[in-house]
C-alpha cells in the first residue's frame, strides 16, 4: 500500500499484496453500478437501486484512494453528487443522464486498467469527464412535475415502514429475542436508525426503520409470530418518502479527507451514549440472547437466503472460500493431467497386449488408475469452466446503447447464463455473440412504427439463451424481428454468383449469409452491414469445433443457434482408419454409420459420388486425395460410410474400418508443428502412436468445393 | 492484552487487510460483511471491539453502533468507524449514535494498532 506503508511500519505489514483484491473489488463495484443503472426505472426510480448505485460508488471512491487516485475519488466523488440529487429527487434520471453515468464508469475503468498495469493513462479523458460530470452536478435541472405521476411500475418497489416494539411495564430491551428479531428483519430487507429507550413506558423500546418490497402484512405478521400481537407496531411511511441519506453516506463538505488525523476518539460521554443504566448489564444472562440459538436461527434461516445469488454478482470472485491462481498455473496443471491420460490409456493397453491382463488384481488396479484419472481430469477442467454470465454480463449495456442510436425499442432477455464452459472458448465466444446480438438490433428488430403497422408489440425482444446439451452447450440468440427474406438473400447470392436455384430448402438459403463479404443491407449503416461477420462468426464457432445453425421465418424473427463443446481439452472421438492411418472424427459431428451396399453409391456428372441414406441421397468424401494419403494399390475400397453433420449439410466420410470410440486429449498442431488444412489437432492414441484429429467443417467446405470450382483444401483455407 | 476484535466490511480486500494487521499484532478477529451480519456475530461472540465501514448493504455503520448500543451487553465496547472522510458531519453522525471514535481508510498499520490499544486498554 503505497501510501500507507509509511517508513516505520513494521516490515511484516506490506499491504501492497492487496492491491489486486482492491482492483478486482473496484471492478466488482463499477459491474455492480453499470447493473443497477441499466436497470433504473426512469419515470420511477426505486429508492433501494439508487441506493445500491451510490454504495457501490462509495466504495468505488474508498479505494480510489486506497489506490492514491485522489483524481479517481474526485471523479466518483461528483457521480455520489449526481446520485444524491436524484435520489432527492432533484434531478431527473434521464436517458442522457444515465448515459453520463454509464460513460463515467467506462472512463473509471480505463483509467483503473492503466493504474493496474503502470500505464500512462490519458489525463484529459478523466478530466473531461469530471467536468461534465461537475457541470451536471450543478445544473438546477427541476424535476418535470410528471415525474410521479407515471404510470406505476410492474415490479414492487421497495417500501418503508416504520418499526416499533413496546414491552410490557417492568420489563427492558433484554427481555426480548434480539438476535432472532434482526435474522428475520435481515430476511426483509434493509434496517435503518434503530433506536432504543431505556425505561421510560410511553416510547417503544425499540424503533427503527425497514426498506423492503415486501407488503406490510407480511412485515407484520413475521414480526408478530416472533414477539407477540400486543408488542409491535408497523407503520408505512409515505409512499415515496424522501429519506435523510442513509447513514454513513453522506456527503462531506469537502470532497476528500484533508489528510488531518488517521484516526480520532470522540469525547467519552456515557450520558450520550446507551440509554441504559449499566446495572442491567447483568440481564444477559437470562438466556434470551443464548448464542445457541442464535446458531440455530442462522442455520435454519441463512439471511443470505433467497439475496444470495445477488450477493455473488455484488461480491464477484471474492468469496473467501475462493482464492485467485495465475492461468497459466492451471493450464500447466491441466498439461500434465492431459499426459497422464495419455499414459494411462498407455498403460491399460500395454497390459492388455502383454497377457498381464490375465492376473485379476493388476486388472482392478489397472482399472482403478484408470477412473481415478478420468475424475481428476475432470476435476481439472472443472477449475477453468466460468460462467456464461461473463459474456452475458455485457450485453444489457451494448443492446441500450445500439437501441437507442437506432431508434428501436428493444428487450433483452438471458437465460442460462449460470451454465458453463471453458475459459478459452468464453474468451472466443465473445465476439460472435457480440456480433449476432448486434446483427439483431440493427437487422432483425424493426422499428417501433414497423413493428406496429405489423401487428406487432412496440418492443421488440432479443432473447440470449445457453443450456447444456448432449455433453455440450447450445448458446441461441433470437430476435422476434423481421425474420430473413428468402427472396432477397437470393438475389444477392445470384448478384454474387453463388449457385442458387428455387427449388433450395430454407436451411439451405439461410447458409447463404454465411458466405464471405455476404450483406442484404440496401445501405451499409455503422452498426454493421458491411457484410462482414457471419461469415466470420461461423468461421469462429467452427474453429472451436462448433456448429452454427439458423432458424428464420419471414416476420417472425431469427435465431441463430451456436452447439459448442464444454471444452478445448479433449473430445470424444470415434478413431477411424484411412489408407491404413488412423484419424478421429469427433463425435459431435456424426450422426450414424452404416456399411454402403453397392447399389447405395451413385456417381453424378459434377462433384462427389453419392450414397444413399434411407430416402435421401448425400455427398460421399473421398478422404484420401483430401488428405493427400497415397492409395496404396492393393488395399480394397473403402468399405464404411461415416454420416457426419455440419453447418446445415450432410455428408459421408469413406474409411476403411471403425477402431473405436475414445475420449481424447487435444494437443494443438499449430502450437507443436504447424496448421495442416483439414486438420483440427492431434492425440497420442493408447498404443502410442499419434492420430490426427479430422477438421469436419474443412473437409466438407473442401469436399463439397467442386460444385464451386475450388479444388484444394489450400485455395479454401485462404 | 490481546483482543477478540468484530471487523465489518462489505469489501472482501478491506476485511482480510484489517485482519492481516490485527492478527500480526497478536488478536483475534471476527469478521462480517454487513451491518446485519455484525450483529448477528456481535451477538453471538462477546467481542471486546468493534471496527465497522459506514456504507454497507442490509445495514450501514452508523445503524449498526446505534443497534449495538441498544443492547445491554455493547454499551461499553468500543466502536470504530471506518471512513473515507474525516468530514464534521460524519464525526457528529457518529459521535451521537454512540462510537467510540473514528478511523479514516486507507488506515496506516501502525495507526491500526495505536487505536486498537489506546480504546481496549
Amino acid at each position: 500500500m503505497p501510501r500507507t506503508n509509511r517508513p516505520g511500519a513494521p516490515a511484516a505489514v506490506d499491504l501492497t499484496r492487496f492491491l489486486p483484491m482492491f482492483f478486482q473489488e473496484t471492478e466488482d463495484h463499477l459491474a455492480t453500478m453499470e447493473g443497477y443503472l441499466l436497470r433504473l426505472d426512469l419515470r420511477s426510480p426505486d429508492l433501494e437501486a439508487l441506493n445500491s448505485i451510490f454504495r457501490a460508488a462509495h466504495s468505488v471512491k474508498g479505494n480510489s484512494t486506497i489506490f492514491g487516485a485522489t483524481r479517481l475519488a474526485d471523479v466518483m466523488h461528483r457521480i455520489e453528487t449526481i446520485l444524491d440529487h436524484i435520489r432527492k429527487e432533484e434531478l431527473q434520471p434521464t436517458h442522457n443522464v444515465i448515459s453520463l453515468l454509464l460513460e463515467a464508469c467506462d472512463t473509471v475503468r480505463e483509467e483503473l486498467r492503466c493504474l493496474k498495469d503502470a500505464a500512462d493513462a490519458d489525463p484529459t479523458a478523466l478530466q473531461a469527464m469530471y467536468e461534465r460530470l461537475t457541470q451536471l452536478a450543478q445544473s438546477d435541472a427541476a424535476p418535470p412535475a410528471t415525474l410521479h405521476e407515471a404510470a406505476a411500475p410492474a415490479t414492487r418497489r421497495s417500501a418503508r415502514f416504520r418499526i416499533e416494539v413496546h414491552l410490557p411495564e417492568g420489563k427492558d430491551i433484554t427481555a426480548l429475542p434480539l438476535a432472532e428479531l434482526y435474522a428475520e428483519l435481515g430476511t426483509l430487507g434493509r434496517v435503518e436508525d434503530v433506536q432504543a429507550s431505556g425505561g421510560a413506558s410511553s416510547a417503544p423500546a425499540l424503533s427503527l426503520f425497514l426498506l423492503t418490497p415486501e407488503r406490510q402484512q407480511v412485515v407484520r405478521a413475521k414480526l408478530v409470530s416472533l414477539l407477540g400481537t400486543h408488542n409491535v407496531r408497523v407503520e408505512r411511511q409515505d409512499a415515496r418518502p424522501r429519506p435523510a441519506l442513509p447513514a454513513g453516506t453522506a456527503l462531506p463538505a469537502r470532497a476528500t479527507s484533508t489528510g488531518s488525523a488517521a484516526y480520532g476518539l470522540f469525547p467519552q460521554e456515557h450520558s450520550s451514549i446507551g440509554p441504559y443504566d449499566r446495572s442491567v448489564g447483568s440481564v444477559t444472562q437470562t438466556g434470551v440472547l443464548d448464542s445457541s440459538a442464535l446458531g440455530r436461527r442462522s442455520m435454519d434461516h441463512d439471511p443470505s437466503g433467497s439475496a444470495s445469488g445477488r450477493r455473488a454478482t455484488d461480491r464477484g470472485y471474492f468469496d473467501r472460500s475462493s482464492i485467485r491462481v495465475d492461468v497459466a498455473k492451471v493450464d500447466r496443471l491441466l498439461n500434465l493431467v492431459g499426459e497422464l491420460v495419455i499414459a494411462q490409456s498407455m498403460l491399460t493397453e500395454a497390459t492388455q497386449r502383454s497377457g498381464a491382463g490375465q492376473d485379476a488384481g493388476l486388472r482392478d488396479s489397472v482399472a482403478y488408475v484408470g477412473r481415478q484419472t478420468r475424475d481428476l481430469q475432470e476435476a481439472v477442467m472443472g477449475i477453468r469452466l466460468l460462467p456464461l454470465d461473463f459474456l452475458f454480463s455485457r450485453m444489457p449495456r451494448l443492446v441500450r446503447d445500439l437501441a437507442h442510436k437506432l431508434g428501436k425499442d428493444v428487450e433483452l432477455v438471458m437465460h442460462g447464463g449460470d451454465a458453463e464452459l471453458d475459459k478459452e472458448l468464453i474468451e472466443k465466444l465473445g465476439d460472435p455473440l457480440m456480433h449476432l446480438v448486434r446483427n439483431s438490433l440493427d437487422h432483425g428488430i424493426e422499428l417501433p412504427a414497423l413493428r406496429e403497422a405489423a401487428g406487432k408489440s412496440r418492443r421488440g425482444s432479443i432473447q440470449l439463451r445457453a443450456v447444456h446439451q448432449g455433453g455440450g452447450i447450445l448458446v441461441e440468440v433470437e430476435d422476434d424481428g423481421a425474420g430473413f427474406d428468402r427472396e432477397k438473400i437470393l438475389r444477392k447470392a445470384e448478384e454474387r454468383g453463388l449457385r442458387v436455384h428455387p427449388g433450395m430448402s430454407d436451411e439451405e438459403v439461410w447458409q447463404f449469409v454465411f458466405a464471405p463479404g455476404f450483406t442484404t443491407a440496401e445501405e451499409v449503416s455503422d452498426v454493421s452491414g458491411r457484410g462482414v461477420g457471419m461469415d466470420v462468426v461461423k468461421r469462429n464457432i467452427g474453429a472451436l469445433s462448433g456448429h452454427v445453425d439458423v432458424r428464420s421465418s419471414r416476420g417472425g424473427g431469427t435465431t441463430i443457434a451456436m452447439r459448442l463443446p464444454l471444452t478445448l481439452a479433449i473430445l470424444d472421438g470415434m478413431i477411424v482408419e484411412i489408407g491404413g492411418e488412423s484419424f478421429i472424427v469427433p463425435l459431435s459431428f456424426i450422426s450414424e454409420a452404416f456399411l454402403p451396399q453397392p447399389g447405395q453409391i451413385k456417381s453424378i456428372t459434377s462433384g462427389p459420388q453419392v450414397v444413399q441414406v434411407r430416402e435421401s441421397y448425400v455427398p460421399l468424401l473421398d478422404l484420401e486425395p483430401l488428405l493427400h494419403i497415397r492409395r496404396e494399390a492393393a488395399r480394397p475400397q473403402a468399405g464404411i460410410a461415416i454420416v457426419v453433420e455440419a453447418d446445415g449439410r450432410r455428408a459421408a466420410l469413406a474409411v476403411e474400418r471403425l477402431l473405436g470410440q475414445q475420449q481424447v486429449v487435444i494437443k494443438s498442431l499449430e502450437a507443436n508443428y504447424r496448421r495442416i488444412p483439414g486438420i483440427a489437432g492431434a492425440t497420442v492414441l493408447g498404443n502410442g502412436r499419434v492420430a490426427l484429429i479430422l477438421d469436419v467443417n474443412a473437409l466438407m467446405r473442401a469436399g463439397l468445393a467442386p460444385m464451386k470450382g475450388v479444388e484444394t483444401l489450400e485455395a479454401l483455407q485462404g | 492484552m490481546k483482543k477478540l476484535v468484530l471487523t465489518v466490511d462489505d469489501s472482501a480486500a478491506i476485511r482480510e487487510m484489517l485482519a492481516y494487521v490485527l492478527k500480526s499484532a497478536g488478536h483475534r478477529v471476527i469478521e462480517a460483511e454487513d451491518g446485519m451480519d455484525g450483529l448477528q456475530k456481535a451477538l453471538g461472540n462477546q467481542v471486546d471491539l468493534v471496527i465497522t465501514d459506514q456504507s454497507m448493504p442490509k445495514m450501514d455503520g452508523i445503524t449498526l453502533v446505534k443497534a449495538l448500543r441498544a443492547l445491554p451487553q455493547y454499551q461499553r465496547v468500543p466502536i470504530l468507524l471506518l471512513t473515507t472522510e474525516s468530514s464534521d458531519s460524519m464525526k457528529e453522525e457518529g459521535r451521537s449514535a454512540g462510537a467510540t471514535g473514528w478511523l479514516v481508510k486507507p488506515f496506516d498499520p501502525n495507526k491500526l494498532i495505536e487505536v486498537v490499544e489506546k480504546v481496549t486498554r
